[in-house]
């Protein structure tokens, strides 16, 4: 992926989460997950899922 | 609680009678449907069980309502299937909703092979009193009569027995337990389930009520009808319905079971489904789930069943017919070690049974994990699941309830393993499907049974298949002359060979009577 089509993976992803709105912004998030990781196989999902947790504060 | 309960009111009483006999083979404590099929069980094989039962009568209500098509088969073989499918509701599908979506509807197999329906639906109380009425003469029933001290030496076990004219003792080469959940006989013992308790909590209500769906199992999460909750809906006979639902963690339990909120949550449901809220409540209880077991269910001469040996989630149906199918197991064993085989077989029934008990505990986990989420995590996972499955395939089976099936093992002291590759059938370990012959099916039990594909020189009491019989043929795997399958009278594949030598069916066959 280059560097124009993640600011364009980020921005996309920004406004799916204001189209979800607030109430189904965590259901709208985990949907994507489970379709995302669909795509990849379970070590490389374990290895994102343990970058995603890094740093939450 | 002004709760209507007549429908099971007429349920049969049993006086006491004083015993008959001080000394018996096997002693079965309790007449729950687990120790009532044991006992059919023991009865098939040529044992005449005693049965001792504190209660004068049996179970009150519906509790377990769904048996499975493994179960039928066992009953089947002790000749006491009737008992089930005679007033039972046969069903075969399923429908889940989320919100105001169907997300997923399920067909268990079911086809023109199988002679049983996947599942059945009958309260409790009836299938425990029509195997009461199935059960043959041979039995000793005894009612009001309660097991206060278990001892036990080399030689056999001595149990004291109270009753309304006093206390006796009964002399027995061996106890089965099937005392239920919260079995004496396990306490006498000083044995622990061990496992995980889940904190959800389901109120189970059966109401009665005129309706004109079909027999199902329908479950709706978060619908319209009840925000936030979980609801499952079965129908039983004599027009009693089902009705589990969720509690929400900040409810309180004894307000939860007053009729009037009880009614006011079947009222929201039963308008969302378009019936008329004109029904008797007929009984109200709560439950939680556990997946706990013992890690050996045989001690010493004393064995345990159903739930004194294990308890699993209500979620998939796999209580009593796992309690049923330790019935299977273990009935043709004691009756072999009564018989003088080796008391090996009585092993091989702990080994086989807690791996059952395991994978039970392992499928109704993840059902449980479904329907009562114990946290965030799996709430909001669970939504998305729900979420993708109204449109995606692929979400599906995660939101599939996973009922109970036949369980194989993998390994067996008493199974041989197979030779050669097999086209098709059941590996040993597996249970024999239903394979329809010439106008009937191949069933197993009471005895053990071999399925042989025609040859030269079968073996004498083969149940022989032809390249004519196309289905069993395909079923079985059975294209190759002489090629064929030792079955336990319990339905597991002992034994198959693609080649027959007679000493390896030689050996198999005492492996399968714990005799090597």
């Amino acid at each position: 992926m280059t560097e124009a089509e993640l600011e364009a993976l980020w921005e996309r992803l920004a406004e799916a989460v204001d189209a979800a709105g607030p109430r189904h912004e965590a259901l709208f998030l985990a949907k994507l997950a489970l379709l995302l990781g669909r795509e990849l196989d379970l070590p490389r999902v374990e290895a994102l899922i343990a970058t995603a947790l890094r740093d939450l504060e | 609680m002004a709760l209507d309960s007549s429908v099971y009111d007429d349920r049969p009483r049993f006086p006491f009678t004083p015993p008959r006999r001080a000394r018996c083979q096997v002693a079965i404590l309790g007449a729950g449907p687990v120790g009532l099929v044991l006992a059919a069980g023991l009865a098939r094989h040529g044992v005449a069980p005693v049965v001792i039962e504190p209660r004068g009568e049996v179970a009150f209500g519906s509790r377990a309502i769904c048996v499975s098509r493994r179960s039928l088969e066992i009953l089947e073989s002790f000749g006491v299937a009737q008992a089930v499918l005679g007033e039972g509701l046969p069903w075969t599908r399923g429908h889940s909703f989320w919100r105001g979506h169907r997300v997923l509807s399920f067909e268990m197999p079911d086809d023109a092979d199988q002679r049983h329906p996947p599942m059945v639906n009958l309260q409790q109380c009836f299938a425990e009193a029509a195997l009461i009425a199935a059960l043959p003469a041979s039995v000793d029933l005894r009612w009001h009569s309660r097991m206060v001290s278990l001892v036990q030496d080399p030689d056999g076990v001595t149990l004291r027995i109270a009753t309304p004219e006093g206390e006796y003792d009964l002399r027995t080469d061996h106890v089965v337990a099937c005392d239920g959940a919260r079995s004496p006989t396990r306490a006498a013992l000083g044995l622990q389930l061990e496992g995980n308790s889940y904190e959800g909590r389901y109120l189970i209500a059966d109401i009665r009520l005129r309706s004109a769906a079909p027999t199902e199992r329908r479950a709706w999460f978060d619908p319209p009808s009840n925000p936030g909750s979980t609801l499952l809906m079965h129908k039983q006979p004599r027009d009693i319905w089902r009705i589990d639902y969720q509690l929400r963690d900040d409810e309180d339990a004894e307000a939860a079971q007053q009729e009037a909120a009880v009614r006011a949550r079947i009222d929201a449901h039963l308008a969302m489904l378009g019936e008329r809220p004109d029904y008797d409540l007929v009984l109200i209880s709560l439950y939680r789930a556990h997946c706990l077991t013992l890690d050996r269910y045989r001690h010493g001469r004393v064995l345990l069943a159903g739930d004194a040996a294990h308890l699993v989630p209500i979620f998939g149906v796999r209580g009593l017919n796992s309690g049923i199918d330790d019935a299977g197991n273990l009935a043709w064993k004691l009756a072999a070690v009564a018989r003088g085989e080796s008391d090996a077989l009585l092993d091989s029934y702990s080994e086989e049974r807690v791996h059952a008990a395991r994978e039970n505990i392992r499928q109704s986990r993840k059902s449980t994990l479904f329907m009562t989420p114990p946290g965030r995590g799996h709430a909001l996972l669970r939504e998305a699941a729900l979420s993708l499955a109204v449109s995606q395939d692929f979400a599906r089976p995660l939101v599939n309830p996973r009922q109970s099936t036949a369980i194989a093992f993998p390994a067996s002291r008493l199974q041989t393993e197979e030779d050669g590759d097999w086209p098709a059938g059941p590996p040993p370990g597996a249970t024999l499907p239903s394979v329809p012959n010439r106008g009937g099916h191949i069933t197993a039990g009471p005895q053990p049974l071999v399925i042989q594909a025609a040859c030269a020189t079968p073996i004498p009491g083969a149940v022989i298949v032809t390249p004519d019989d196309t289905r069993a043929v395909s079923l079985l795997g059975l294209d190759t002359p002489g090629a064929g399958y030792l079955v336990r009278p319990d339905g597991h594949v002992a034994f198959r060979w693609r080649r027959f030598d007679p000493p390896a069916f030689s050996a198999a066959h005492d492996r399968m009577w714990g005799r090597a």
